[in-house]
């Protein structure tokens, strides 16, 4: 009997020793398949794919509708007119679409992705597949592309004519697309639709793509500028194809890529993290505090960015200040110059509970905004550094 | 002595007990759900030996409870040793033993279900084919050379709990030891960014690792999310070959040590099956007008190149592919979000557990016991009013 209960209790304990989950294995496994785009973003299960989307852009979304009220909206590129913006998702940086009053209708998408993003032919062929073409060879892949100057780089264009009726069982499709390689991430630009409707919107397409900044004009980094993401989060172009993250969020965004070409040098105080992309950010910190975090944002706009008066009201309106007239203006800020020489212009706009701190620089036609938003009790303790940031600045 | 001991073991007293307790592990287990999560909870307090419950914002640790572990185990011990002290073998009490029997068969089969069942995923894309699954929680860190042809690999798979920051790995197969700098439960990649990072040194030396830092996360315990560990490993031959990040979101990457290529790759266990699956079709419908799922369907084709069989088979709410030990269940689907009419994806739950048949043999032993034990006394009392009757 004695021996029946030691049995059982040993074997228990064997049991729940955990069978070696420990153990490292060693085996022999079929090699993967080269991985295909889409599934470097490892950890996209399809639940991902199917949920996150629809919750991701939805966030996404209202993130952008609150940086478009306070940071305008700004795309690397011209829209055509006629095109209307749909919000974009899933792996889209943009969605546009095109439609007639007969039900013909042509969607118009901007496609970011890391590395070759599987390569041309699969793309093609893809693209081809789904029009109701049959696959093309890579032989037949020169025959088929044409190459136009976009920007300071060269795009390679695609127009697939559709026979068959794929849509509504009605109309052929037809479909244009354009492949351009920005850093370690794959741009596609792409236009699909009513076979005749595409075709007639194919000059508005070349001449979109030629509008496309691809940032810096050194030619060496080519990608749209970061503040690109018109409603994704995360910017389009960065990211790599070996790091591409998780998810819809993907990291990363604002400066890399381009490296230091898109962005001033300058000096982070200490205490700063550098926080996730942001639309229409260049970078972002965080200024950690336990009575609010204090939020640090650099962005650029083009131009006098709608003019230095109109953001300072914009930012005084943002803390709850009435805006000023252009007579006050000279009164309300003071003149700063940067380490790298640049002159601007500095606000402290102290609002009822919260604080901001700002320097408008402008140089070569673009107007550079550095911007802390703070609890006051926070911006009063980070004017320094912050004012030492902006004053390390150098372009 | 030891009669005392087998007296206590085989006490009914015990019995009332430990199913008492039972009764509160379940209650505190199901509120401590609430906070840890499905996962961790089954963890913590069914699949340990001892637990507590703390109540929500309580530093301490309040209720201590027995785990579920331990009281398995003293049951089928009580049971057990009562038989051998306090029952008598009669066949008037043939019922009682076969239902007694039947218990222990359900108590032993739920722990080799624990110990032996095992779950993973199988997700796939439209037109791909996977003979392997993965799972869902745990990540190793595979260690992958070409194993002399041009399709197969030689894997040595390090489980990420023995990536523990200080601990040096070595294996025979491989000509280096992985010393491990740091280890994160979950954590996200970002490519350094040059200038916003200038206080933060990138991750690691070599590969990606030089471009990215490492962001820890505070661990999810929810269920539609999981963990990503990552880490920073020195690879050291005859020499140190630098640091290297590994982490679930990055892409293998490759280490040339003395002439031979290595990849490295930290990815979710991986369990490989002698056939493969394809993914034909998915069919996702919902109700008219809503999002409330009608019918996932994966039409899948089934290879096994050892047994020659290839076949096409559905996959569908409540209609598993049962083959080679495995069950396939419908899990999830979506649809690539590349571009419109992109391909559906699918996920099977795949679980293996060999003693799957264990829970059904108790139950008929528990019910048959049972009856014979009623049919024994009924036809006792029917014996008995007999002569009175007549």
């Amino acid at each position: 009997m004695r021996f029946t209960v030691v049995t059982v209790v040993s074997a228990l304990a064997w049991m729940a020793a955990g069978c070696g989950k420990d153990e490292v294995r060693v085996y022999q496994a079929p090699q993967d398949a080269a991985p295909v785009a889409a599934a470097d973003a490892r950890g996209v299960t399809p639940q991902d794919a199917s949920v996150s989307p629809a919750s991701g852009s939805a966030s996404s979304r209202s993130a952008t509708a609150e940086a478009s009220a306070s940071e305008r909206p700004a795309v690397p590129w011209t829209v055509p007119a006629g095109w209307e913006e749909k919000p974009a998702s899933g792996m889209r940086v943009a969605s546009y679409g095109v439609k007639r009053p007969d039900g013909r209708s042509a969607d118009i998408s901007v496609v970011a992705m890391g590395g070759g993003a599987g390569g041309e032919l699969e793309n093609v062929n893809r693209w081809r597949d789904q029009i109701g073409l049959e696959p093309a060879t890579e032989a037949d892949l020169a025959g088929l592309r044409s190459i136009i100057p976009a920007g300071n780089r060269q795009v390679v264009v695609y127009e697939l004519d559709g026979k068959k009726a794929v849509l509504d069982g009605k109309y052929a499709a037809r479909t244009l697309a354009a492949i351009l390689p920005a850093g370690e991430m794959t741009v596609f630009f792409k236009i699909t639709g009513e076979n005749a409707l595409v075709a007639e919107q194919k000059p508005q397409f070349l001449a979109w793509l030629k509008s496309v900044d691809t940032g810096g004009g050194t030619g060496g980094s080519a990608e749209p500028a970061p503040e690109a993401s018109s409603a994704a989060p995360a910017a389009p172009v960065s990211g790599t194809a070996s790091a591409a993250p998780a998810g819809s969020t993907a990291s990363s965004g604002s400066v890399a890529g381009g490296g230091t070409d898109g962005l001033p040098n300058w000096q982070v105080p200490s205490g700063w993290k550098a926080a996730g992309p942001k639309p229409m950010r260049l970078a972002s910190f965080e200024i950690p505090d336990a009575a609010g975090n204090g939020d640090v944002s650099i962005s650029k706009l083009n131009g006098d960015g709608g003019g230095l008066l109109a953001n300072v009201n914009r930012w005084r309106g943002q803390v709850g200040l009435a805006p000023l007239e252009t007579s006050a203006l000279a009164a309300n800020s003071t003149a700063l110059t940067t380490a790298g020489g640049d002159s601007g212009t500095w606000v402290e706009l102290k609002g009822a509970d919260k604080t901001i701190l700002g320097a408008i620089v402008a140089r070569d036609g673009v107007s550079w905004f550095f911007k802390m938003t703070a609890p006051s009790s926070v911006a009063v303790q980070n004017r320094e550094a912050f004012e030492k940031f902006v004053r390390s600045v150098r372009f | 002595m030891l009669s005392k001991v087998f007296q206590f073991l085989s006490s009914l007293r015990l019995t009332v007990v430990l199913l008492g307790l039972g009764v509160a592990v379940v209650f505190f287990g199901t509120l401590g759900q609430t906070s840890d999560g499905l996962y961790v909870a089954q963890e913590r307090y069914f699949r340990s030996w001892f637990a507590y419950w703390t109540p929500h914002g309580s530093a301490f640790p309040v209720v201590p409870l027995p785990g579920g572990y331990l009281l398995g185990t003293m049951l089928v011990i009580n049971l057990i040793v009562a038989h051998f002290t306090r029952f008598k073998w009669t066949w008037s009490k043939s019922g009682i033993f076969l239902t007694h029997i039947g218990i222990i068969l359900l108590l032993l089969g739920q722990l080799a279900t624990d110990m032996l069942a095992r779950e993973s995923i199988m997700s796939f894309r439209e037109g791909d084919t996977r003979n392997y699954s993965e799972s869902s929680m745990d990540f190793e860190l595979a260690v992958l050379r070409s194993a002399g042809s041009n399709t197969l690999d030689q894997v040595v798979a390090i489980p990420a709990v023995r990536l523990k920051p200080g601990a040096e790995l070595r294996h025979e197969l491989l000509p280096f030891a992985i010393r491990v700098k740091e280890a994160y439960e979950n954590a996200r990649i970002r490519l350094r960014a040059p200038v916003m990072d200038s206080n933060r040194p990138p991750a690691a030396t070599q590969g990606v690792g030089a471009r990215i830092v490492i962001d820890e996360q505070p661990p999810t315990r929810t269920m539609d999310a999981r963990n990503v560990p990552a880490a920073v490993i020195e690879i050291s031959g005859p020499s140190s070959l630098g640091t290297w990040a590994i982490s679930g979101e990055l892409k293998p990457q490759t280490v040339t040590v003395e002439g031979t290529e290595w990849r490295l790759e930290y990815r979710p266990v991986r369990d490989y099956k002698p056939f493969a699956l394809t993914l034909l079709k998915t069919t996702h419908e919902t109700y008219p007008g809503t999002d409330i799922p009608k019918n996932f369907q994966s039409r899948v084709r089934l290879r096994n190149t050892e047994s020659h069989e290839d076949r096409e088979v559905d996959i569908y709410m409540n209609s598993p592919l049962r083959y080679g030990g495995y069950t396939f269940f419908q899990y999830q689907m979506g649809k690539e979000q590349l571009a419109d009419g992109g391909r559906g994806t699918s996920a099977l739950q795949v679980v293996r557990n060999p003693s799957w048949v264990t829970p059904y043999l108790g139950c008929i032993l528990v019910g048959v016991g049972l009856l014979v034990q009623f049919l024994m006394h009924l036809t006792k009392f029917i014996a008995r009013r007999k002569p009175r009757a007549a």
